[in-house]
């Protein structure tokens, strides 16, 4: 971690982070100051590397998405000081942190806590992480396209605290195939519980999965797996080949789909063939596009007579 | 059947007498008007499209039929008809099977008067693409047949489920056909049992062409350069408004699980006829646990057809298309930066105009709004509102 500045010139590493932060933060094991805390300091680590190094992060809770990093107006009078390097170190700190008041006070604004209703207690709301990384991704897309290096580097990190995401499913795949397209690594670090439609992502991207059962370990498992992994060494695309710790293999990656009707995950499924929309069950009516099925399945309708 | 008022095939090609709008700009070459007329039929196209609405019939079987006579010899397009053609098809495959990831292509050659199956119908693009390469060997000799060519076509497409939408795309680069019997009943009977013949010529208009693609509701067009012809293959990429004849059906799919971890190595059963090499990489059929090294497949062992949920998804995009943002005049009272990329906002040079999602009122960036409606289809603003 040495501050070395003598590649000024040096392709520029940009790094997404997506922090989900939904209510039930404060039941995690270590809490929440311990989970913010190592985000930050994760942070910190990428931005002081080196000079060509550029952040964003992006908080998703339920009710809304907000850019936690960089500030909005370039901060002038203090960046013009002295060491530059360290300045900007405690503007990431400050900046996030007040930001992070904000988006906590909007949260319990009495007018957006009860938009969500909160309702179903047995559930706890989605994060829009999808929202999240959607916002991340133009982030990254504008500062790739803006310096005409082909060798810039991209990756988006996504934290996840426990729960299965299921809703806005095509917002993530969209998500997904855009980063693809882009060639930005989505990597995802989920905390307590595995989430089938990140590791999805993760997948199609060639970005790293993992998931985290120790809270405690959480900064280190940061730099561990997705610094020193991804940035280490291997510039290819997607390759962590160069890397300097080798990565134990993926596992299992869960490609089911989530049912139009019910938002449960299904390994077979009824497609409306007329927009392959998927169906659990067999549905008389294709509610996405309004075409009726008929009731014999068609298979069994005399072919056209074949010569 | 009578000359037809000629209007129709232009309006059905997209080009209105293109040898009329080609003109030569200053410095003489006709390049740039030639470009500027494929940009316009696309935006074109895309309007279309649009107003088109959901009926699209996206699990399509294509037989692309190439003409492999002697007239592929010839030196117009660069560095042959053949080699050129070929070039173009190698990026069209990978392609399409991306933006219909259930249907299936194959090729049917022509030429000594006869006409083969090259590949059949498949879905795995890297069968077709070693099928190209090969195809690169073939020398183009005689005369093609266009009759032969329909008549296998539609013997392989016709007991196809009824769902299905039939497609045969026909290259063509000879001026005759050489045909056994009267073309005109075979015509017929491609109309008859639903199939869309659309023709691309590499060299002129033919009649016959002509009225095969009118009777079945196909498209006709001739290029005029290699660029011209690559669009005018690439105008197949996009599913064809579905025949209104064509029933719709629940098709059954399975999504298999990847299994990579503690997995006992296994063949699979897409390579079954070539070399089974062991592995443990692979995808495992939920019905009948059969293996297979690569998706979209349909199972050898119980028929499933085998996707992943993202194949599906990359499809939605033709049912839920990101709705057009509203621009707007920027003033100071406005946010300040781009909701999507974080930008400030340059209210005197570049940002003149600002564009807000009529969902979410969020406004954007000339460059996020190109971008989220070219390639990410999705609105964040949207994605970041629970009420969405
Ligand atoms: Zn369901
Ligand atoms: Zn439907
Ligand atoms: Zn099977
Ligand atoms: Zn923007
Ligand atoms: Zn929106």
């Amino acid at each position: 971690m040495s501050l070395n500045s003598s590649n000024l010139e040096g392709p520029a590493n940009l790094l997404a982070i997506v922090v989900d932060i939904p209510p039930h933060l404060m039941l995690l094991e270590c809490g929440p100051h311990h989970y913010l805390n190592s985000v930050l300091a994760f942070a910190n680590l990428h931005l002081g590397a080196s000079v060509n190094r550029k952040l964003c992060i992006v908080a998703a809770t339920h009710t809304t998405t907000e850019f936690l990093y960089p500030p909005l107006y370039p901060d002038d009078q203090r960046v013009r000081q002295k060491d530059g390097r360290l300045e900007q170190l405690q503007c990431l700190d400050e900046c996030v942190e007040k930001r992070l008041k904000e988006l906590m006070l909007h949260q319990h604004n009495p007018v957006n806590g009860q938009a969500n209703g909160c309702s179903s207690a047995a559930q706890p709301p989605d994060s829009l992480l999808s929202g999240a990384m959607g916002r991340a991704l133009l982030f990254l897309r504008r500062h790739i396209g803006s310096s005409k290096a082909a060798s810039n580097t991209a990756r988006m990190l996504v934290l996840k605290v426990a729960g299965e995401s299921v809703g806005q499913y095509l917002n993530y795949i969209n998500v997904y195939l855009t980063a693809q397209k882009l060639g930005v690594p989505v990597d995802v670090c989920c905390l307590m519980t595995d989430c089938g439609l990140l590791q999805q992502g993760a997948d199609i991207t060639g970005g790293y999965y993992h998931k985290l059962t120790e809270p405690q370990s959480l900064l280190q498992t940061l730099v561990v797996l997705f610094s020193l992994g991804s940035w280490g060494g291997g510039s290819g695309k997607g390759g962590r080949s160069g890397g300097v710790v080798a990565l134990p293999p993926p596992d299992t990656v869960d490609y089911r789909a989530a049912c139009f009707c019910h938002r449960a995950l299904v390994n077979m499924a009824n497609v409306c063939s007329n927009c392959l929309s998927v169906y659990c069950k067999t549905v008389p009516l294709c509610s996405t596009c309004n075409v009726f099925f008929p009731i014999e399945m068609p298979m069994k309708r005399p072919a056209k007579k074949r010569r | 059947m009578d000359e037809e008022d000629p209007k129709e095939y232009r309006w059905e090609s997209g080009y209105e007498k293109t040898w009329e709008a080609v003109t030569e700009d200053t410095a003489g070459r006709i390049e740039s008007s030639v470009t500027d007329m494929v940009l316009r039929s696309k935006r074109k196209r895309m309007l279309a499209r649009q107003e088109a609405g959901v009926r699209l019939g996206i699990m399509r079987h294509v037989f692309i039929v190439l003409d492999m006579s002697s007239a592929m010899n010839e030196q117009d397009l660069k560095p042959t008809r053949h080699h050129c053609l070929v070039k173009i098809l190698q990026e069209f495959v990978p392609e399409f099977h991306e933006q219909n990831p259930i249907s299936q292509l194959g090729l049917i050659i022509t030429h000594n008067k006869i006409a083969k199956k090259f590949t059949d119908l498949s879905n795995n693009p890297l069968k077709h693409l070693e099928n190209l390469t090969k195809l690169l060997e073939v020398p183009c000799r005689g005369e093609p047949s266009l009759q032969n060519s329909l008549e296998l076509a539609v013997s392989s497409l016709c007991h196809l489920p009824p769902h299905t939408s039939r497609e045969v795309l026909i290259l063509y680069a000879a001026l005759t056909t050489c045909d056994p019997g009267e073309i005109s009943q075979t015509i017929q009977k491609v109309h008859a049992n639903n199939i869309r013949v659309s023709v691309v010529g590499l060299a002129a208009e033919l009649h016959i062409c002509k009225l095969l693609s009118s009777t079945t509701g196909g498209t006709f067009s001739v290029c005029l350069n290699d660029l011209h012809l690559r669009e005018l293959v690439r105008d197949q990429l996009e599913p064809p408004p579905a025949a209104a004849s064509m029933d719709h059906t629940l098709i059954k799919v399975g999504f298999p699980h990847q299994v990579t971890a503690n997995a006992k190595p296994a063949m699979c059963m897409c390579h079954l006829d070539d070399f089974p090499s062991l592995s443990t990489r692979g995808y495992y059929c939920p019905q009948c646990n059969a293996k297979y090294c690569d998706l979209p497949a349909e199972c050898r062992v119980c028929g499933l057809m085998l996707v992943t949920a993202p194949h599906l998804a990359r499809s939605y995009r033709h049912l839920f298309p990101l709705k057009q943002f509203v621009e707007e005049e920027y003033s100071a009272d406005l946010a300040p930066n781009c909701y999507g990329c974080f930008k400030l906002f340059d209210k005197d040079g570049f940002d003149k105009h600002v564009y807000r999602c009529s969902s979410c009122k969020q406004l954007f960036c000339v460059d996020c709004d190109i971008f989220l409606h070219d390639t990410v289809h999705t609105c964040p603003g949207c994605a970041s509102n629970p009420h969405f």
